[in-house]
């Protein structure tokens, strides 16, 4: 755990307790299974995502009626849809769809909830109170639902989804950073920093933020997995990405009328969705395994 | 999926006269009647019968132009039983003068009667009334009302009835009141005898007087705002409806045409809501139902596959179109819709969309009518003369627009992703929104907030409908703001017109003018009605009207 003086004096240089714990957390996660399998999913995914229009064979939008819904063969490792399109491609394609919106989502949700449940956390009272009772009146509504009447009202777009998302997964964050402050709260380095007169901000955003950055990585984590099936949902329900776009959701709800005659159309992009959800959770409960520091306590 | 609201119109009228000669079950009488027939048959349109496109239509009894093989005509039918309906679009209104929705029509249909009916030969002929008689200027149309027509709730049918349920619409502002505009007296001189007179030669009004638009109810019912529970004369009564869930009519064992041969055979019939189309077809193949509608185009090759199922298809049924905003940009522009025009491979759309069971059209005239101009077709894909136009439009790069579709139509999802597609090829971007059907009632029908779209007509066997309905701002289902003066005056005046072959030359021009100034409705396909019913469901599945269902003469064989 940080003490006062590293944070004083280690801003910008690494000090060597800072490598020592950087060291020891990366041998922990490479012994960890769990966040290995999970950590080398993610970055699969995510090269996916990035070189998907090198490894895409097909456009994604050009329909061709005279191939359509053919069986996967050579030609088309994951057959073709009711258009003609390649199925391969577009999961491909997709790919950059489900990371775009869980990660957007999720840097949104981070962005509001850590502050909010930092401060709270911090300074506790009233304050605490109040931003915590609007975030559990938040939370009181089922995730998908909420998102789904907020697309209502703010209209069926990529960008909506992101923004209804984040507004969603922010109460999960703001619990677990409030969470984290409370704990940090009480530390001697928070005292100290007290005593020297430093701003409440300062305390808040220097000292006692950057300590609570474990947990909210690990939800973090966790909740983009979330978000990634959220996404799917919505655009399963036609809210969220609109056709042609090659979500995985979208091709799910137009993959299920032909789930007798075509059932390629339906498998490939749902165990698209699952090995993402399956990869972050991995990597999520991973992170948590690692970062817990009851486990470095017994180790 | 389809038919939900604003496609569902039933038409307003009729066919007309070519194919005459046919005296079916509902026999009228006599000399004086088949001169009354003889004067409307001018008026009523239709009569596209005999041309193979709508499938013998004029054949034996009540046969839709299905293609079953296995049932001829309905006569001597089992009594009794129960028919598991597995129904596509919940039942919504129950006030037929007020209910756009097909999916009520498909069930009042059977509940409620109107004065003359539409036949399979798209002919008018009396009904609840015996005989009807129009003057010799086409103004003054009489009706000799059938005597011994009693109500569900057991009251028998009078002229007043009849007079109270026309002048609630007269009066009030229901489907049909528009068509009053041409009424001068509705009169009911004696039990038995209904009179119209109109202020002019109307030749759409006898066939509006064969829709919904215009059942005859109790006039007890007609003072109110709203039915809620149809009583009327027909085959089958109301029994009860859990809304969203299932709708129960029962035979009408006092009802006046019942017959050995007619039916009504059927004791209860049970429609349970069933919306998801895959979820209809599995429960159907699995013999929970015995009849379906809305079997969805790419499903066609497994009923037909599948053993002991009856596949049956009405054809046309309704018109699929894709609709632009003619007074917001990019639409506004001629050459912007032409260029758009010129993007589409109508047929790969169509084919794309239904799977070989549509045809594509430049016309909104039914498919083998006299209405049909043979010289105007689809423009062909020609990306050339697309660029062309968005250079004559001023937008040589293209242009970005919102292209509304509901969602509830997969079918048109599919064609929007396919025209959406080719249409990118020469920058023009057409952004698929998809909407609920409820949202395209009020934002693109209501509203007019959009600027392309996709929807579809029911119904379109008489003329005035295809023509005026939607492409006349004056038009009950006028949306796209497409105004042309010439067209106008053109489908004005052949409502006054009786003659068939003039008529018809009037369609032609308005059907070129729609063609060239590239009319807010650019129409994609006409689509069948698809059924798919258990082997021991007997007899013809359908209505003459294409998108309407009667269960009368349907019979269950086990």
């Amino acid at each position: 755990m940080a003490t006062e003086q590293e944070t004083d004096r280690g801003r910008f240089t690494i000090t060597q307790s800072q490598r020592d714990r950087i060291a020891r957390f990366v041998r922990k996660f490479r012994s960890n299974t769990k966040a290995m399998l999970g950590f080398s999913i993610v970055v699969m995914l995510v090269l996916v995502a990035v070189f998907a229009p090198l490894i895409a064979p097909y456009p994604i939008e050009q329909t061709n009626i005279e191939d359509r819904s053919q069986a996967p063969s050579v030609e088309h490792p994951f057959g073709t849809d009711d258009l003609g399109r390649d199925i391969f491609s577009r999961v491909v394609m997709g790919s950059r769809i489900s990371l775009y919106v869980g990660f957007g989502a999720i840097s949104g949700a981070l962005a509001v909830g850590a502050v909010v449940g930092v401060v709270a956390g911090y300074a506790g009272g009233l304050t605490d109170e109040i931003l915590m009772r609007v975030m559990d009146a938040a939370m009181a509504f089922p995730p998908v639902l909420l998102a789904l009447t907020l697309l209502v009202v703010l209209g069926p777009d990529l960008s909506n989804v992101i923004i209804a998302l984040a507004f969603v997964y922010t109460p999960y964050i703001a619990r677990v950073s409030r969470s984290a402050a409370l704990a940090e709260r009480n530390e001697a380095y928070v005292e100290a920093a007290v005593a020297r007169g430093e701003s409440d901000s300062r305390i808040v955003f220097s000292e006692v933020f950057p300590n609570c950055m474990a947990p909210m990585l690990v939800q973090g984590s966790l909740n983009v997995s979330f978000a990634i099936l959220a996404e799917a949902s919505l655009s399963f329900l036609g809210l969220g990405a609109q056709p042609p776009r090659p979500s995985w959701g979208l091709m799910i709800n137009t993959g299920r009328g032909f789930m007798e005659t075509a059932p390629w159309m339906l498998l490939f992009p749902a165990l698209a969705i699952g090995i993402a959800v399956v990869g972050f959770n991995m990597l999520g409960d991973g992170l948590r395994d690692v970062l817990d520091p009851k486990v470095e306590a017994i180790e | 999926m389809q038919e939900n609201g604003k496609e569902s119109d039933s038409p307003d009228s009729t066919a007309d006269g070519t194919r005459r000669g046919r005296f079916d079950r509902r026999t009228f009488l006599g000399a004086a009647a088949a001169t009354g027939a003889a004067a409307f048959a001018g008026c009523t349109g239709g009569g596209g019968a005999d041309d193979g496109t709508t499938e013998e239509s004029g054949s034996s009894g009540g046969s839709d132009g299905t293609e079953s093989t296995d049932t001829t005509t309905a006569s001597g039918g089992n009594q009794g039983g129960t028919l598991q309906w597995g129904g596509a679009v919940p039942v919504q209104g129950l006030d037929p003068h007020i209910d756009t929705s097909a999916a009520s029509k498909r069930v009042l249909e059977n509940i409620y009667e109107e004065v003359v009916a539409l036949q399979d030969d798209y002919s008018i002929q009396p009904h609840l009334a015996e005989s009807m008689e129009q003057s010799d200027d086409n103004t003054l149309l009489t009706f000799n009302l059938r005597e011994g027509v009693t109500f569900h709730n057991g009251k028998e049918m009078t002229s007043a009835d009849v007079l109270a349920s026309y002048e609630r619409v007269q009066n009030g502002d229901y489907l049909a009141t528009g068509f009053f505009d041409y009424v001068e007296e509705l009169r009911a001189p004696d039990d038995y005898t209904f009179e119209v007179q109109l202020t002019e030669p109307f030749a759409p009004f006898l066939a509006k007087m064969a829709t919904a638009e215009l059942s005859v109810m109790p006039a007890e019912n007609a003072e109110k705002d709203m039915v809620e529970e149809p009583i009327g004369t027909g085959p089958y009564v109301f029994e009860s409806r859990e809304i969203e869930t299932s709708f129960t009519m029962s035979r009408n064992e006092d009802y006046w045409g019942a017959s050995d041969e007619d039916g009504p055979f059927i004791d209860t019939i049970v429609k349970s809501e069933v919306p998801d189309p895959s979820v209809r077809l599995q429960s159907f193949l699995a013999g929970e139902y015995d009849f379906i509608n809305g079997i969805a185009p790419k499903d066609v090759s497994r009923v037909e596959q599948a053993p002991d199922v009856r596949f049956e298809k009405q054809f046309p049924k309704s018109l699929v179109y894709l609709g632009l905003n003619c007074d917001v940009a990019p639409f506004d522009n001629k050459d912007a819709r032409l260029a758009l025009d010129y993007t589409i491979d109508k047929e790969k759309v169509a084919e794309a969309a239904l799977y070989g069971t549509g045809q594509t059209t430049a016309t909104p005239a039914t498919p083998g009518s006299p209405w049909v101009n043979p010289d105007v077709e689809p423009r062909p894909r020609d990306l050339d003369k697309a660029q062309e136009h968005l250079d004559a439009a001023g937008m040589s790069d293209g242009f970005t627009a919102t292209f509304k579709i509901p969602q509830s139509y997969p079918t048109q999802v599919q064609a929007a992703e396919v025209i959406a597609a080719d249409a990118a090829e020469v920058g023009i971007n057409l952004e698929i929104q998809q909407i609920t059907w409820s949202t395209w009632l009020s934002d693109v029908y209501s509203n007019r907030d959009f600027q392309a779209t996709t929807s579809s007509y029911l119904a379109l066997w008489y003329p005035d409908v295809s023509f005026y309905k939607f492409l006349h701002p004056n038009g009950a289902f006028f949306f796209t703001n497409w105004v042309n003066e010439d067209y106008n005056a053109l489908v004005e005046e052949a409502r006054t017109i009786y003659d068939e072959d003039e008529r018809a030359d009037l369609y032609h021009q308005a059907t070129e003018i729609l063609h060239e100034d590239r009319a807010g409705h650019l129409f994609l396909w006409w689509q069948p009605s698809l059924y798919g019913a258990a082997s021991q469901y007997k007899g013809d599945i359908g209505a003459p009207d294409g998108s309407t269902l009667q269960f009368a003469d349907n019979w269950l064989d086990r």
